[in-house]
């Protein structure tokens, strides 16, 4: 379980959280949604120990990350969404991290690898910029440790590859394990992600899982606005409108209009979700 | 799990930092072989004679240390900022681990290959054709202290690479261009203060063991000082034996303006009939002259006599005593004892100094 409480970052130029609290715990996939600029990245490198988390904010199993302990550090990987491949073969770079992972697993890289259509002797400055992500995207799941942040990764795959890489994550996910991946492109991570965390400026507006979504908030696509929903986004075929869902309706979640209801009528969403 | 320093884990580090950070470079690397041997048929083209011995020991640990500082910033390029940072900040291994690992490639290994590598190559040339190459380059390394400097260069490296995000070889090469630039202007200073506080500029001593008249030093206020006290904390009146200390200072201007005299340092010790039990003399006996000489120097000489009595017991050792204290009372015997501290911290110290920082550099940079 990962604990933050009272987190406070800035960076020299703004400030960034300002007592950020919230609970991740083991068994799941976050969806960490935001806008471009407030704090996503930031909050996996925290959690990382890349940046320093003041006061021993972060507490992952009573570790605080920022201590860098190899104990702690085997038991996460962070990919970033920005990163330089490697002058070496996908294989040897696993190789070459994976004797520090207890749970690494090469036969687990080499299945990836093929579900990714790529040649562990690859090597990575010799791949375009979607293959080098998925070959780094196949290491870190390979590593198997019990924390694994993954920042927008799917900046770069082709359709097929984000297919898979649905596929690949969701199959990896254990009783143990959390797996925070943080994204603006929430199409991509559409019934992958569960709960779903949506931030703003040094707030989380939403962390609830999708059973919560659903009890609370009903999605209809119908042929025009609602005056009576709480929100609408026009789509191609129509609207979705989001109502509140009095009457227990199961109705498919659309994470994009959620994320947009929820950073244009944030007031709103959390009177919905105040009573936990 | 020992999260400071794991045997078993250090060793999985360093065989990854070598298929991570050293390897893709090996290239590179071997290809600094490649220069004594051009070299030295480049130079037999031109000037139709081999490279001598002497020179071909300089050229080779020339070349290790150009490789050796530029080593780490090559193969450890970027690992305190974003992308290669994470990499290397992430690695399940401590702070600690991961300095020893980088010092043991950059700065062991690396460095003996480099140049034990270029010895084999220079042996080899000499033996196969012995009347061109005169002489093995490799006897040059025994006692050698320029091989000994590739540790602190490959550990200022080491350091420039973690501190500096930008430019790191350039602002690392200023960085201790300003250090030392530091150092030999406080050295000027402290020299030119000391020796203007004790230097009383009329007064002359040579070098005490030398004979070489070359060789000059300007006395000390402290010296007389010393001589003077010895009078009160040494002469012990029921002592039997009488020791008298004659210096003889010659001093005076020539053209240079620099006193052009010899000195020197008589110590006479004598017991209660008079007879001489010892008599040291020290310096160039008999050179000082006074007068004016042909070429217009004018040259005056002080003489300082102490005479004092000492006990048997008193007498053990004091010549040698008396000399070391004398020589120690100097304004250049301070001045080069300052100077071989400033080269004992540049040695030791100061890459110690970078070890420790790097450490911190490591454990506590945050990647942004």
């Amino acid at each position: 379980m990962i604990k933050i409480n009272n987190l406070s970052y800035s960076y020299t130029s703004r400030d960034v959280f300002n007592g950020l609290s919230v609970e991740l715990k083991s068994g799941k996939i976050y969806g960490l949604l935001g806008e471009n600029g407030v704090g996503k990245s930031t909050l996996l490198k925290l959690m990382s120990g890349i940046l320093k988390n003041e006061g021993d904010a972060i507490n992952m199993d009573g570790k605080n990350p920022w201590k860098r302990t190899p104990e702690t550090m085997s038991e996460l990987y962070y990919l970033p969404e920005d990163f330089t491949g490697p002058s070496n073969s996908i294989e040897n770079v696993a190789y070459g991290f994976g004797k520090f992972y207890r749970n690494f697993s090469m036969d687990k890289l080499h299945d990836i690898l093929k579900s990714f259509d790529l040649k562990p002797d690859s090597v990575f400055t010799k791949l375009s910029y979607g293959q080098q992500k998925k070959g780094m995207i196949a290491i870190a799941l390979s590593l198997g440790t019990r924390y694994l942040f993954l920042d927008e990764p799917t900046n770069g795959l082709d359709i097929p590859s984000k297919v898979s890489f649905r596929q690949l994550v969701a199959g990896s996910l254990n009783e143990e394990k959390t797996i925070i991946i943080s994204s603006h492109q929430v199409r991509d991570l559409d019934s992958l992600i569960d709960p779903v965390i949506i931030m703003d400026r040094n707030e989380i507006i939403l962390n609830e899982e999708m059973g919560e979504i659903e009890k609370r908030l009903a999605f209809r696509l119908e042929n025009r606005e609602s005056a009576e929903a709480l929100f609408s986004q026009q789509v191609i075929n129509g609207f979705i409108n989001v109502y509140p869902n009095g009457n227990g309706e199961i109705t498919n979640i659309d994470t994009e209009v959620l994320f947009n209801m929820a950073i244009k009528k944030r007031e709103t969403i959390k009177e919905i979700f105040k009573n936990e | 799990m020992n999260n400071i320093l794991s045997i078993k884990r250090l060793g999985k580090l360093i065989a990854s930092d070598y298929g991570l950070y050293i390897r893709p470079h090996r290239n590179v690397l071997l290809s600094g072989f490649l220069f004594l041997p051009a070299f030295e048929i480049l130079y037999f083209l031109f000037s139709g004679t081999s490279v001598s011995v002497g020179t071909r020991h300089q050229l080779i640990i020339g070349i290790a240390y150009f490789y050796v500082f530029l080593l780490p910033f090559s193969a450890y390029k970027g690992i305190n900022k974003k992308q290669n940072g994470y990499y290397f900040t992430l690695l399940p291994a401590s702070s600690l681990e991961k300095l020893i690992s980088m010092i043991f490639w950059c700065s062991i290994i690396i460095p003996v290959a480099i140049v034990a590598g270029q010895e084999a190559i220079d042996a080899a040339v000499t033996f196969a054709i012995p009347h061109y190459n005169h002489g093995y380059a490799a006897a040059r390394i025994y006692g050698s202290t320029s091989v000994l400097l590739l540790l602190p260069i490959s550990v200022a490296a080491i350091f420039g690479n973690l501190l500096f995000r930008k430019s790191p070889v350039f602002k690392t090469i200023m960085l201790f261009g300003l250090i030392y630039f530091s150092i030999t202007v406080s050295l000027g200073i402290y020299i030119v203060n000391h020796v203007s506080k004790n230097f009383d500029g009329n007064t002359y001593f040579k070098e005490l063991t030398s004979g070489n008249n070359q060789a000059y030093e300007p006395a000390s206020k402290s010296q007389m000082i010393y001589l003077d006290s010895l009078l009160k904390t040494t002469s012990d009146s029921s002592g039997k034996y009488d020791v008298t200390i004659k210096t003889t200072a010659g001093y005076g201007e020539n053209g240079n303006g620099r006193g052009k005299n010899g000195n020197d340092v008589e110590i006479e010790i004598t017991d209660s009939t008079g007879k001489i039990k010892s008599n040291i003399k020290i310096g160039r006996q008999g050179s000082v002259i006074t007068g004016k000489t042909s070429g217009g120097n004018s040259y005056e000489k002080e003489e300082r006599t102490v005479t004092m009595k000492m006990t048997e017991k008193q007498l053990e050792g004091f010549s040698e005593k008396f000399i070391n204290n004398f020589k120690d009372k100097s304004g250049i015997t301070a001045c080069i004892g300052v100077c071989k501290a400033i080269i004992f911290f540049t040695k030791y110290i100061l890459p110690l100094l970078m070890l420790i920082l790097s450490y911190f550099l490591i454990k506590k940079r945050q990647i942004v």
